[in-house]
């Protein structure tokens, strides 16, 4: 294999010197038979079209190919910054953010938040109440766990959220599952922090 | 890890050469017709040139191998050339461990390097809590025109360890049958008095109450608590849920976890109990059997350091939901009836509670060392905030002593902290 890249490389330089030479050197030009092979060939016009189709047809392979692969070389890693690991809590804050329309496509993620959420708070209120888990449930579904309606009505067992809760997740941009989430979120880690 | 590849970064420059022979033809000027064959050489050069082959030496020194947490180590890293073949273009970037970020320059450097060259570089990482080891550097070495490129990882053994003492590691009473620290509730020989009771024959005449029998006439022995050393396995959960953070800059709760479990099997190293670990992992867990000796305290700081189930490195997840429960079983199959476990875990999800609950069940005495990763901002955080203090009540009401941990504090004052709460 090296051999052959050899002789490529001594072909191509000395092609490459007579080339130079019959530039530079009007006698060399002389010696060489360009005329009749041109002729042979045809004309002047029909090389020059013919390498200009070629260079076109190149070109538009390497913008496709560009475009679509890119160079293939190696991208370094960064090692500048702690490795990123997922953060506590990251996929209730995504959930909610983007809840718009995911609450409607995936509604079992939705019913696993709102779960979730419910589990919480009944734990909560059992150890800030010191109660059993039916008195907390009792209290959830009553909504008599906190004084914030948006929250209260969340997680009770009818969880229908009233007109005033729409209305005031429509101003603020939000659908009314992610106002009520983040605000049911809010109030049952303040029940926490409150009793530590 | 060694990949050879051409980049395809001239492929365009056909196109140019073609261009200048279609226009040198067209205006009949050769000098133009000439330029083309600097392209052509640009597109055949990697056709006629082998990728290079490095022959790479790394030294990396650290100097200090036991900072404290947030002290600025600085690195220095030496790059040798120990092939026969120029290196025409050398990029390396530093293997900087996972949990450290870099505080000062840069870990990435650039050099052309002849035959028996070195080119040397230096950085500096904010220390953290465990011990780091350095993963290999990536270099990429390119030829002269970048057409061919060899990406390859060059490799030494570095570690920097942030590993503040412990001052006692606080254990539960559940011991083996062997002489030790741990103060139990058995009456007999030992330094602190349990109780009095009835003389029985046989009872050493040193332990006889004599006061008593001069007072009263009655003939009562004296028992002591004894002391007995115990056997514990420090279990770090490794599960996908650990790896959890409180902010992006921040290190990930088996990083905390597995740094607890260091410092802990350190301050174990100097008494007369018996240590192991493991780790509750979605794959293969680690396991040592609880034992003593520098030898086997240094095989243990070895496996929590370097064993795969404890990366660093956060997993990627996996479609085939993780068997928790069969880890479990293989954990308690191998804890020894008087084994005790300090479970070393950020509490991020509900088996981090179960597992712990079912290991008391089971008999044997569980502490949970739990960094806290939930301080961070936002309804997310805050909602883990509050559902890992209900975990950590349910431990307790489960009869399971809690370490809560905050990384800001040092582990050891938050364990002298705990004891005098478990004292009072």
């Amino acid at each position: 294999m090296n051999g052959i890249r050899a002789a490529f490389v001594a072909v191509g330089g000395a092609v490459l010197a007579l080339a130079t030479l019959s530039v530079f050197g009007a006698e060399t030009a002389s010696v060489l038979p360009v005329d009749q092979a041109v002729a042979l060939l045809g004309n002047g016009y029909f090389l020059v079209a013919v390498f200009a189709v070629l260079a076109v047809i190149v070109a538009l392979t390497v913008l496709l190919g560009r475009g679509l692969a890119g160079i293939d070389q190696a991208t370094l890693p960064a090692h500048e910054d702690v490795e990123r690991a997922p953060l506590a809590g990251e996929a209730f804050t995504d959930f909610i953010e983007s809840a718009g329309i995911r609450a409607w496509v995936f509604e079992n993620r939705a019913h696993d938040v709102r779960a979730d959420l419910r589990e919480a708070a009944i734990v909560t209120e059992m150890r800030v109440e010191n109660c059993s888990r039916s008195e907390a449930e009792s209290r959830i579904n009553r909504g008599a766990w906190t004084n914030d309606r948006t929250a209260a009505v969340f997680l009770a067992e009818r969880h229908d959220p009233d007109l005033a809760a729409r209305v005031e997740a429509a101003i603020r941009g939000e659908s009314p599952f992610q106002r009520a989430a983040a605000r049911t979120a809010e109030t049952i880690a303040a029940r926490d922090e409150g009793y530590r | 890890m060694t990949d050879a590849r051409v980049t395809r970064r001239w492929r365009g420059v056909l196109a140019v050469a073609l261009s200048a022979v279609a226009v040198g033809l067209f205006f009949e000027r050769p000098v133009v017709l000439l330029t083309s064959v600097v392209g052509i050489a640009y597109a055949a050069y990697p056709r006629v040139t082998t990728a290079p082959t490095p022959a790479l030496e790394l030294e990396r020194d650290v100097a200090t191998k036991d900072p404290g947490r947030g002290d600025d180590v600085a690195v220095r890293v030496r790059l040798h050339n120990a092939g026969t073949r120029t290196l025409h273009d050398v990029r390396l970037v530093d293997g900087v461990p996972p949990m450290l970020s870099v505080t000062d320059g840069t870990p990435r450097h650039t050099a052309m390097l002849r035959p028996g060259e070195s080119t040397s570089f230096t950085y500096a990482v904010g220390a953290e809590y465990g011990t780091h080891r350095f993963d290999p550097a990536t270099v990429v070495v390119r030829d002269v025109a970048g057409a061919v490129e060899v990406e390859t990882t060059v490799a030494t053994e570095t570690a920097i360890e942030c590993l503040p003492t412990v001052p006692d590691v606080p254990l539960r009473q559940q011991t083996a049958d062997r002489v030790g620290r741990v103060v139990t509730d058995q009456g007999g020989s030992g330094v602190e008095f349990h109780q009095t009771r009835e003389y029985r024959s046989g009872d050493p005449l040193r332990r006889i109450d004599w006061r008593r029998f001069a007072r009263t006439g009655d003939l009562s022995t004296v028992e002591f608590r004894r002391e007995r050393a115990a056997e514990v396995v420090l279990c770090v959960d490794a599960r996908e849920p650990a790896y959890r953070a409180a902010t992006p800059d921040d290190p990930h709760g088996v990083a905390y976890a597995l740094s607890a479990a260091e410092q802990l099997l350190v301050g174990l190293a100097d008494t007369t109990d018996a240590v192991g670990v493991a780790s509750l992992t979605d794959g293969d867990p680690c396991w040592l059997p609880p034992g003593a000796g520098t030898d086997h305290v240094r095989r243990a700081r070895r496996l929590l350091s370097t064993h795969p189930s404890l990366s660093a490195h956060v997993p990627s997840s996996t479609d085939d939901p993780p068997d928790w429960a069969a880890a479990l079983t293989v954990l308690r199959r191998r804890l020894a009836s008087s084994t005790q476990v300090v479970v070393c875990s950020p509490l991020t999800d509900e088996f981090s509670v179960s597992a712990p609950l079912t290991l008391e069940a089971a008999g044997h005495a569980v502490t949970v060392v739990s960094p806290d990763v939930t301080h961070g901002d936002g309804p997310g955080a805050r909602i883990a905030a509050t559902q890992r203090a209900n975990r950590i009540h349910a431990l307790r009401q489960g009869g399971v002593r809690v370490v809560d941990w905050d990384p800001a504090d040092r582990l050891g004052s938050t364990l002298v902290r705990a004891q005098e709460g478990w004292s009072a």
